[in-house]
């Protein structure tokens, strides 16, 4: 990867965008067409922009964003259509993608309107179900299991959803959500993997060196937008036992919003508003349950099992 | 011009999670006891502090990466406080290599450092965990204890360096003054709690009477704490554990420790438990 270097642009499909890159991208889709975003290296010179936030790595005002990453690189993204990559001196290449892919394009997706959630999506029979809640709670490993049973990956990492038909990502007339598609992998730990019966010799580190792999899908990949049926916040407590709680009412909105990615960035970026338009829209149009489990006191099979027969109650 | 933190700072199982309640109740100003699922003094090396501060999932970070990250974490979290922060930590004070502390003194209003005898300190870790005690006390006792180093796995968590229980303890006596570290043991807190917790109130710089803090205390007594738990469950408990709140007296290990494993834990830490006052001049462990 270098910037010096004029190398012929490509475009991939992630979350419902096309985004056209000056490096391959190999964890994603290839796409056609116009592009949506367009990436491009850059020297970064410090934007003369009133920022509205300041974090330890990252800046934030309407319709702009900088994240610093030492030793990976600076990017900034505009208006939701633009990314500038300014790269370190001979970054590792696999971290320069992984945080194009995740809090690039996250704060990207928000600028264009989008409401993320972290967690991943899986599909069956024409179906999403969400799992959201904190880190970790064991959502990518049940999508991996659920996708060794028949439903395929929607998205992993954070999902998103949007009022604004100019990104692709909608919401549909009648008010049932859509989900998009991320890209066709799974980030798992190794540790996680030796639970899923997967060995981790033929994966790809996430970075080298990092016992997190990319955990390819392409065969059980669901490379279209989705209804969302139900959203399944997966939450720890320190007793034997699994309850799923169905939450009501204005429970439900209250429920989602703690699990928003970054929350605070999209209030930075503007976007604040909008998102909490999106999420009261989600809440009153799927079924949003509160599932307390813990993977110390409960076999992963049973934890799956359980929560594939409640997925099967909310496919009608 | 200081900070907001207020780091309670302990080696495991050493009073962090009573002074915690203490504090909650104090701040709460009820004419009811606090509920102990929703105590003041978030955990420190949470991850999701990490990551809204910095922007980042530490998910895609090495370990050093974070650490290097940590002082502007607290600085961020600092400058976006009003009025003090309660910050609960295990780990040891430390540095990072390029000699900066992890813990910043920009960032800190004052520490309050809990010391427990290491002997007492280690049977409740051992339930704690889960573990035997043999486990537990080589945990006490290795130099440069990592805890949470799991690499192929990831926690709500972040790595921390708790060192063993001496370097524990000295690493945060021996921090720099502008953290103004207070040290209360955890005998004092049992024996003479209006005195102790008293100081600490202080040291903090809260306007709080006598009364509000007698109150306090009475609102986070054992009994008070143990009866909750049995009521409601305490999230905070181990789920191999079968209770978090125990014992919470002193002296214990003397019906629970062989003459060996007591033996372990004075040989290793003798001088900084002499320093606080667990051992007499001839290496005699004292009753306080």
């Amino acid at each position: 990867m270098s910037s010096t270097c004029e190398k012929p642009r490509m475009k991939y499909s992630l979350h419902g965008i096309t985004v056209e890159t000056p490096f391959p991208c190999p964890e994603l889709l290839p796409a056609s067409g116009a592009a949506d975003v367009s990436v491009k290296w850059g020297k970064m010179e410090p934007p003369a922009v009133p920022w509205r936030d300041e974090g330890v790595c990252y800046k934030a005002a309407p319709g702009k964003y900088l994240l610093s990453v030492k030793g990976v690189a600076d990017y900034f993204v505009a208006n939701g259509d633009e990314v500038i990559i300014d790269p370190a001196p001979r970054p590792d290449e696999d971290a320069l993608r992984l945080f194009f892919y995740n809090e690039v394009i996250g704060a990207l997706l928000m600028q264009r309107g989008a409401l993320l959630l972290k967690g991943c999506v899986v599909e069956r029979d024409g179906r999403a179900y969400a799992f959201t809640g904190p880190t970790p709670s064991g959502k990518t490993m049940l999508a991996a299991r659920l996708a060794q049973r028949g439903f395929r990956i929607v998205a992993d990492g954070f999902f998103c959803l949007t009022n604004n038909k100019s990104s692709g990502n909608e919401l549909s007339g009648n008010g049932t959500p859509l989900v998009q598609p991320g890209y066709p992998s799974l980030m798992s730990w190794e540790k996680s993997l030796n639970e899923l019966g997967i060995s981790s010799a033929e994966l790809k580190p996430v970075r080298t060196g990092m016992h997190r792999y990319y955990l390819p899908q392409h065969s059980s990949f669901h490379n279209e937008a989705v209804n969302l049926a139900a959203i399944h916040i997966l939450t720890s407590h320190n007793r034997a036992e699994l309850s799923i709680e169905e939450a009501k009412g204005a429970e439900k909105l209250f429920a989602l919003l703690p699990h928003r990615y970054h929350p605070k960035l999209a209030a930075s970026l503007g976007m604040g508003e909008t998102q909490n338009r999106i999420a009261a829209k989600l809440a009153n149009s799927v079924k949003v349950s509160i599932v307390r489990h813990n993977d110390m006191l409960i076999p992963f099979r049973e934890f799956v099992e359980r929560m594939e027969q409640e997925l099967e109650k909310t496919t009608p | 011009m200081t900070g907001n933190i207020v780091w309670i700072a302990s080696y495991p199982k050493s009073g962090n999670t009573w002074f915690r309640a203490f504090i909650t109740n104090l701040i709460a100003g009820s004419g009811s006891p606090a509920p102990i699922n929703r105590l003041l003094a978030e955990n420190g090396i949470a991850r999701s502090l990490f990551d809204a501060a910095t922007g980042i999932d530490s998910a895609h970070l090495f370990p050093e990466e974070v650490d290097s990250l940590r002082p502007g974490m607290y600085n961020k979290i600092s400058a976006s406080s009003h009025g003090p922060r309660f910050l609960k930590i295990h780990a040891a004070y430390q540095y990072l290599p390029d000699g900066h502390p992890i813990f910043p003194t920009k960032a800190t209003r004052c520490t309050i450092y809990l010391a427990r005898n290491p002997l007492d300190a280690a049977c409740s870790y051992a339930r704690f965990l889960n573990l035997g005690l043999d486990r537990v006390i080589a945990k006490m006792n290795e130099d440069g204890h990592v805890f949470n180093r799991e690499t192929s796995d990831m926690s709500n968590a972040l790595s921390q360096r708790i060192f063993n229980w001496s370097e524990n303890v000295l690493s945060w006596l021996g921090a720099p003054a502008d953290m103004k570290v207070h040290l209360i043991r955890y005998e004092d807190m049992l024996r003479n709690p209006a005195a102790a917790f008293g100081q600490a109130v202080r040291a903090i710089g809260l306007d709080k009477s006598e009364e509000e803090i007698l109150r306090a205390i009475s609102f986070s007594s054992f009994d008070t704490l143990k009866e909750m738990e049995d009521k409601e469950s305490f999230k905070e408990k181990p789920p191999q554990a079968d209770a978090f709140f125990h014992a919470g007296k002193s002296g214990g290990w003397r019906n629970i420790l062989s003459h060996a494993q007591a033996s372990a834990i004075v040989e290793k830490h003798q001088t900084v438990m002499r320093r606080l006052g667990y051992l007499d001049a001839d290496g005699n462990v004292l009753d306080l």
